[in-house]
């Protein structure tokens, strides 16, 4: 004989669960096409394939379980007996025992191979009886290699009357291993997990570079680091966005224990089902799709169960016997889409609704919109006991596929209509390793908010925030959203009272909600670390994850589904004490009238760093809009109109003096703030008598920035703005 | 040194599990170059390219099955000598007969001995 080594072992464990995987597949495409040669000879290769290989290995029990279903396939095929529904069952309680006994192999646990099932598989060589059989009679089902035509068209015929869309072609199986090798998962996290730590190491490299060019001397060598961080960074991502693309598992590897999964519940409830699948090759990292399959088979369950009419019931109101339901996925950006629909009779609002008073969770539905009654079943307590039946009762209700779904930060929604049935809308993100997120400061610290909820973000002060009792509500154009301020539910104490606060505007579920904090930092890629291992066995809650920020500072990812909870639970709902302090009201109004004619300033500066750093400060400042410039020359060119100049003093073409005389020869008198890396940068004997200017330091801090720009716009223009500001009070909300 | 040292063999079947176990009986008695194939289809493309003494070929395969390939290898000229071994299993004894009549020379049935194999080639290979 020859050596059982492990490699051979292990390729023989994985070719087979290959194979086994298919299995399910090929049987039902057989069961819906039994003339189908194909699928029948694809049926026969596994049993044969795994037979031949666990015969070497030493299998036995999986030798001898494939050996029974090879000899019955082998006289299905050569035409001896012809195929029936009883096949099906057999065949598939064969595959059933072949994934356990795989899985035991695979452990390197012995067992033996089911005898019931190797007795079915024997036992069904004898042609059933006609009585056996009372779905389709014998005529209409002959076997796929008997030469007589005419039979094999009658069976067509008669499959015609269900086209089954459900099996994707065998040819062009999109899931086809062709042209891939089989990675370890543990070496696939491992570049995950390296890729991430370079992707924090490039951040921080970024924020690094601006100070490394000011302590270059040479202009040539500033240019070719600035040309090397900026290469490293694009490739940076590029190699990112690879990296995310390996871990994307067709969302096909979980439909496809759909059919199987529809096929007996049909039977169980007595329905006739079709199942429509499409968009099995939409990619999904491997780490949600593992979490994805119950809410899934969950919400299948229901439509199946509680969705589709009996047939009797739906022939009564027009419609096909057979239910139908479908299932898709598509693309949309970063996202995956998942649609799970029925044709059934819909949600009723009213049933709802009373089921909600009666478990108490709502009490009475007058005021309530359809979305809101239908997403009553997603709260947790709505099923009850009386529902459980043998098929969707099993433990877990709607509001467990809800939090599922929030937990891989997607969003889940409902549409329906009566009797003409229901929809699921699930959107995932394609990857959780790495997201892009806002980072804001909470009383000092930074947090991160994952971007794909953000969908704006307000500069509010403390006048607009009213209090309900003891909720917090902000009014955003026509639309009331209940707010949370980040730092109660956190509690951090070294809040400081202030009154201007960014508003972060979010979306979950179709419903806006307002996250209040101090201010927004930036906006950054951020890699998700989980943290419940750095804090032992205690689970966190209200963090989904913690990141390393560019400027090394840690900062915790806030948990969307959280601030969700948190808003829906009123003792969470802290009271804003600073709410009643209004004397904090002060010069507000007149950067506010400032803010609304809208400040343009020219940044002229050669390092491109640099540029795009003074960009990114000015960037969240509504009423500030900046046009950058990288030497004097094309400054003076320039057509615009700027309300002020930020000039570098070193500059590689001219310096920031020499555009300064430059400007004033043009009739530009606008206030100029000089920066530069060096404290005597600047020499002010240069400068021609009358200029308004002042001195920044870099690097520039944005809090001074910001206001020293106000400052020296005040100071040219303040005899016309007092009066306009005195009028202005309105909220200046910024799409983000 | 064995005597399939100067000799090279083709091992065509779909299954990588059993390419490699009938991969590792050839290496141990000694088969001097080994080639491998998933199906027919790249079963040819092989034999056209490269010298092959013997072909080793699982009958049951996706594409282009062993029936084909033998068919396709006897009807060229240049390659309708190279002796053919068939592995099969003995449920397919309907295939066995097929093989035999359109021109396998020999056949083992799964799960086969490296002195099985070692005898079949030796009497293909006309060493002894």
């Amino acid at each position: 004989m020859i050596d059982n080594d492990e490699t051979l072992v292990q390729a023989f464990l994985e070719e087979a669960s290959d194979l086994g995987e298919d299995l399910i597949d090929n049987i039902l495409a057989l069961d819906s096409d039994r003339s189908s040669t194909e699928a029948l000879n694809k049926v026969f290769r596994t049993a044969h394939t795994i037979k031949g290989s666990s015969s070497f290995l030493g299998m036995l029990p999986i030798a001898q379980l494939t050996h029974c279903a090879e000899d019955l396939l082998n006289k299905i095929r050569t035409g001896e007996i012809p195929y029936s529904d009883l096949h099906t069952d057999v065949l598939l309680g064969f595959a059933d025992e072949l994934e356990r006994l795989l899985e035991f192999a695979s452990r390197n646990e012995g067992t033996l191979a089911d005898k019931d099932v190797m007795d079915a598989l024997n036992n069904a060589h004898t042609p059933p009886t006609p009585s056996d059989n009372d779905a389709t009679p014998d005529a209409s089902t002959p076997d796929a290699n008997t030469p007589d035509a005419t039979m094999a068209n009658t069976s067509t015929a008669n499959n015609d009357a269900t086209p089954d869309a459900t099996m994707p072609d065998a040819n062009s199986n999109p899931l086809d291993r062709k042209d891939s090798v089989r990675v370890s998962i543990l070496n696939l996290e491992e570049a995950s997990d390296l890729i991430g730590e370079l992707v924090i190491a490039r951040n921080r490299l970024n924020l690094l570079h601006s100070k490394i060019n000011e302590k270059i001397g040479s202009a040539y060598l500033q240019e070719e680091v600035s040309t090397v961080v900026s290469e490293v960074s694009s490739l940076t991502t590029e190699l990112q966005l690879s990296t995310t693309k390996m871990r994307l598992v067709p969302i096909g590897t979980i439909f496809r224990r759909f059919p199987r999964l529809v096929r007996d519940l049909s039977r169980k409830l007595n329905k006739p089902i079709n199942l429509e699948i499409s968009g099995e090759t939409t990619g999904i990292d491997r780490s949600i799709i593992e979490y994805l399959t119950d809410p899934l088979i969950h919400i299948i369950r229901n439509a199946c169960d509680h969705g589709l009419e009996h047939p009797d019931e739906r022939l009564a109101l027009g419609k096909t016997a057979e239910g139908t339901v479908t299932i898709a996925a598509s693309y949309d950006k970063v996202f995956a889409n998942i649609t799970i629909t029925d044709d059934g009779r819909g949600l009723h609002r009213d049933t709802i609704i009373a089921k909600g008073i009666a478990n108490g969770l709502i009490e009475s539905g007058e005021l309530m919109s359809d979305k809101e009654v239908f997403n009553l079943i997603f709260e947790p307590g709505f099923s009850t006991a009386k529902d459980v039946t043998n098929v969707s009762g099993r433990g877990v209700g709607m509001d467990i596929v809800r939090s599922s779904i929030y937990a891989l930060s997607g969003s889940i929604t409902i549409h329906s209509t009566p009797n003409k049935g229901t929809t699921f809308d699930i959107r995932l993100p394609l990857t959780l390793a790495i997201i892009d997120a806002i980072i804001v400061d909470v009383g000092g610290d930074p947090f991160a908010l994952p971007l794909h909820a953000v969908t704006e973000v307000a500069n509010i002060s403390f006048d607009e925030i009213t209090m309900f009792d003891g909720s917090c509500f902000y009014r955003l154009r026509e639309q009331t959203i209940p707010i949370l301020i980040l730092k109660t539910l956190y509690d951090i104490d070294s809040y400081q009272h202030g009154n201007n606060y960014a508003l972060i505007i979010l979306n979950v579920s179709h419903k806006s909600i307002g996250v209040l904090v101090d201010k927004v930092m930036t906006q950054e890629e951020i890699v998700v670390k989980p943290i419940n291992h750095y804090f032992g066995m205690s689970k966190v809650t209200g963090f989904s994850g913690a990141t390393i920020l560019g400027n090394g500072q840690v900062c915790l990812i806030v948990d969307i589904e959280s601030v969700v909870l948190a808003l829906e639970d009123k003792d969470k709902r802290a009271l804003f004490s600073g709410l009643e302090d209004r004397n904090c009201r002060t010069k507000d109004s007149l950067t506010g009238s400032l803010q609304s004619q809208g400040t343009h300033i020219a940044i002229v500066e050669d390092s491109s760093s640099d540029r795009r750093n003074i960009k990114s400060l000015l960037e969240n400042e509504d009423g500030l809009s900046c046009s950058l410039f990288s030497d004097p020359i094309s400054t003076l060119k320039s057509p615009e109109h700027f309300d002020l100049y930020v000039i570098d003093i070193v500059m590689e073409h001219g310096s920031g003096e020499m555009l300064a005389l430059k400007l004033l020869k043009q009739g530009n008198n606008k206030p100029i703030i000089f920066i530069s890396s060096k404290v005597d940068a600047l020499n002010t004997a240069l400068l021609p008598e009358g200029l308004k200017y002042t001195f920044m330091r870099k690097p520039l801090r944005q809090n001074e920035f910001i206001a020293t720009i106000y400052k020296m716009i005040e100071q040219s223009t303040a005899p016309q703005q007092t009066q306009l500001g005195q009028q202005q009070d309105t909220n200046r909300t910024a799409g983000y | 040194m064995s005597q399939f040292a100067q000799k090279s063999a083709l091992i065509v079947d779909d299954s990588y599990t059993m390419r490699r176990i009938i991969i590792n009986i050839l290496e141990k008695i000694g088969m001097g170059t080994l080639f491998e194939a998933g199906d027919g289809k790249d079963a040819l493309e092989i034999l056209h390219r490269e010298h092959i003494d013997l072909i080793v070929t699982d009958w049951n395969m996706p594409e282009m099955d062993g029936l084909a390939l033998v068919k396709a290898v006897r009807g060229d000229e240049k390659l309708s000598k190279t002796p053919i071994l068939m592995v099969t299993t003995e449920n397919a004894k309907d295939d066995i007969l097929n093989a035999l009549r359109s021109g396998v020379d020999n056949y083992a049935v799964k799960p086969f001995t490296q002195e099985v194999i070692e005898e079949k080639i030796s009497k293909l290979l006309g060493m002894r």
